[in-house]
C-alpha cells in the first residue's frame, strides 16, 4: 500500500512537471513566432526550405499513393451497400466528403508524424548527444530559434498543401471506383462530387491540416530536445514523438470536427 | 592578478541529490585551471555550471563580474560571450563545413561582413593550423582535427576566457600533445584564461597552472594549488596517490 501511495505520488508529481515543461515549451515557441514576425530577416529561411523540402516534396509521392488507396477503398466499401440500394451515385458524396473534411488531413497527418515528427525527434536528440544544442546555447544562440522554428514553419507550409494532393487524389480514388466498377458516367460522378463539396469543407480540411501542422512539429520538437544523451533516449524520443503525435491528432481531429459541425449548424 | 571567475557557496546536483557542495574560488586573469577528480564526482557538471548551462541549488558564478546564475536569458547570451567552450565531443554541426561552423557563430552575434567572416574563420583556423581544411565536413577529418576545429570556432569572438572539456579524451598520446601546445600557446599569445576539465595527469603537469581536486565523498573540494606541488607535498593522501597514479586506500 505505501508503495502504491508513493508511486502514486511520484507520478502525480511528474505528470504536472512534465505540464509545467510543455506549457513553457510552447510559450517559448510562441515568443519565437512572434520574434520571428518582427524580424524575419532573423528567421532560417534556408534551413526552412530545407525542411519544406524534406517533410514536403519527398512525401508527396507517399502521401499520393496512400490517399488514392483510400479513396479506392472506400470507394469499393461503399459501392458494394449503395448497389444493393440503387443509390450508386451517392459513391461520389460519401468518397468526397469523407476524404476531404476527415480522412485527406488525418492520413497526411499519420503520414508527416511517422516521417516528420520522428526525424525531427531523432535530429534534435542526437543534437543533444552530441552537445550541438549546448553548444548553440553557449555561442549567444536562441536553440528555439535556431532549430525549432524553422521546422515549425516548414511544417506549416507544407501540410495544407499536403493534404490537397492528398484529398484530390482521395477523390480520384473513390472516382476511379465509380466510373470503372459502378461505370457510373464520367461527367455524372463529377458533378455529383463539386455538388457534394462545399467550399468550407476544403477550408476545413485546410485547417485540420494546419492546426496537425503545429501539433507533430511541436511534439517531435518536444520530444527531441527532451531526451536523454545516449542512444536510448533518441530511440525514445522519436518513438514517443509518433504514439503523442498520433494521439494529439486524434484528439484534435475530435474537438475541431465537433466544433465546425457546431459552427456550420 | 585580476580574478575573471569566481565562484561562491555553489551547491548542485541533480533533482533532490546533491553532488557537491560549498564550493569556493576564484580562478586568475590568463591562469591554466584544471578541475580534477575521480570519475563520476562532478568535473563536467561544474563546467556547465561555470557555462550558465545548469542552474545550480544554491550559490552564485560571476564571470568578469558578471553574475550568469542571476542573469536572465538575454543578459545570459551577452555574458556567453565573453567566452568559448570546447566540448568533449567537438560538437561541431555536421551539415557544416569546418569555416561555417565558425562564421555561423559571426553571423548570429556580429555585424560583420562576409568577407570579414571568412578571413576571422580562416584567421582561427589558421591558428590551428587547419585554414587548409575550411572546406571539409567534420565527418572529413580526425578527432584530433576535430577536437583543433572546435578551438578554432570557440575562439571565434576572441573571447579572454575558454573553457575545455576533456580536450584529451580520446586522443592518442602525439595528438593530445599537440593539444596542450596549443592551450600554451592560446595562453600565451592572446593571455587566454582557460579552464579545463580533464584527468589526464600527463596534461595536467604539463600545462595546468592551478588546479581544484574534487571529491566525491566529502561533496567538496579536498585540495587547492600547483599540482606539481601537491604531487609531493599535499596533506591529502588520496590526493597524493591520485597524482602519483598509485593504489589508494580510499580507492
Amino acid at each position: 500500500m505505501k508503495k502504491f501511495v508513493s508511486s502514486f505520488g511520484v507520478n502525480f508529481i511528474g505528470f504536472f512537471q512534465e505540464a509545467r515543461n510543455i506549457t513553457s515549451f510552447i510559450g517559448e515557441i510562441f515568443e519565437e513566432l512572434l520574434f520571428g514576425i518582427r524580424n524575419p530577416h532573423k528567421i532560417k529561411w534556408k534551413s526552412t526550405l530545407y525542411y519544406m523540402d524534406g517533410c514536403g516534396r519527398e512525401a508527396t509521392g507517399i502521401v499520393a499513393l496512400i490517399c488514392f488507396l483510400m479513396g479506392l477503398i472506400l470507394g469499393f466499401q461503399s459501392a458494394v451497400q449503395m448497389k444493393q440500394f440503387g443509390t450508386d451515385i451517392y459513391v461520389a458524396n460519401l468518397v468526397g466528403l469523407s476524404i476531404v473534411k476527415e480522412l485527406g488531413p488525418l492520413m497526411v497527418a499519420m503520414i508527416a508524424t511517422g516521417r516528420a515528427g520522428s526525424a525531427f525527434a531523432a535530429e534534435l536528440g542526437t543534437m543533444r548527444v552530441n552537445e550541438e544544442i549546448d553548444a548553440l546555447t553557449t555561442m549567444g544562440f536562441v536553440p528555439a530559434r535556431f532549430l525549432i522554428v524553422p521546422k515549425l514553419l516548414a511544417m506549416m507550409v507544407v501540410m495544407p498543401i499536403l493534404t490537397l494532393i492528398g484529398d484530390l487524389l482521395g477523390i480520384l480514388g473513390g472516382f476511379f471506383v465509380g466510373v470503372v466498377q459502378l461505370k457510373l458516367p464520367f461527367i455524372a460522378y463529377l458533378n455529383q462530387t463539386i455538388k457534394a463539396i462545399h467550399y468550407l469543407d476544403v477550408m476545413e480540411s485546410m485547417a485540420k491540416a494546419f492546426a496537425f501542422a503545429i501539433i507533430i512539429a511541436m511534439v517531435g520538437c518536444y520530444r527531441g530536445m527532451n531526451s536523454s544523451s545516449d542512444a536510448q533516449g533518441v530511440g525514445k524520443a522519436a518513438t514517443s514523438s509518433v504514439v503523442s503525435g498520433i494521439f494529439l491528432i486524434i484528439v484534435a481531429d475530435t474537438l475541431m470536427t465537433i466544433i465546425f459541425t457546431q459552427l456550420r449548424g | 592578478m585580476e580574478s575573471v571567475i569566481k565562484v561562491d557557496k555553489l551547491k548542485m546536483g541533480y533533482g533532490d541529490r546533491v553532488i557537491m557542495e560549498c564550493l569556493d574560488f576564484e580562478i586568475n586573469q590568463g591562469e591554466i585551471f584544471v578541475i580534477l577528480g575521480g570519475s563520476g564526482c562532478g568535473k563536467s557538471t561544474l563546467l556547465k555550471h561555470m557555462i550558465g548551462l545548469y542552474k545550480p541549488m544554491a550559490g552564485d558564478i560571476s564571470i568578469k563580474g558578471k553574475n550568469i546564475v542571476k542573469a536572465n536569458a538575454e543578459k545570459k547570451r551577452e555574458i556567453m560571450k565573453e567566452f568559448g567552450v570546447m566540448y568533449q565531443s567537438g560538437a561541431l554541426f555536421g551539415s557544416m563545413t569546418l569555416e561555417e561552423n565558425i562564421t555561423m557563430i559571426l553571423e548570429e552575434v556580429t555585424d560583420m561582413t562576409k568577407e570579414e567572416m571568412h578571413e576571422r574563420a580562416m584567421e582561427k583556423l589558421a591558428l590551428v593550423e587547419l585554414d587548409e581544411f575550411n572546406t571539409f565536413y567534420p565527418a572529413e577529418i580526425s578527432g584530433g582535427m576535430k577536437k583543433r576545429a572546435a578551438i578554432a570556432r570557440a575562439m571565434a569572438l576572441n573571447p579572454d576566457i575558454l573553457f575545455f572539456d576533456e580536450p584529451s579524451a580520446g586522443l592518442d598520446p602525439i595528438s593530445a600533445a599537440n593539444l596542450d601546445a596549443l592551450i600554451l600557446k592560446l595562453r600565451e599569445e592572446f593571455k587566454t584564461t582557460i579552464v579545463i576539465v580533464t584527468h589526464e595527469l600527463e596534461s595536467i603537469f604539463s600545462i595546468a597552472d592551478r588546479i581544484i581536486m574534487l571529491d566525491k565523498e566529502t561533496k567538496r573540494i579536498i585540495e587547492d594549488g600547483d599540482p606539481r606541488k601537491l604531487k609531493n607535498e599535499s596533506k591529502n593522501e588520496w590526493v597524493r596517490d591520485f597524482l602519483n597514479r598509485r593504489e589508494s586506500v580510499q580507492t
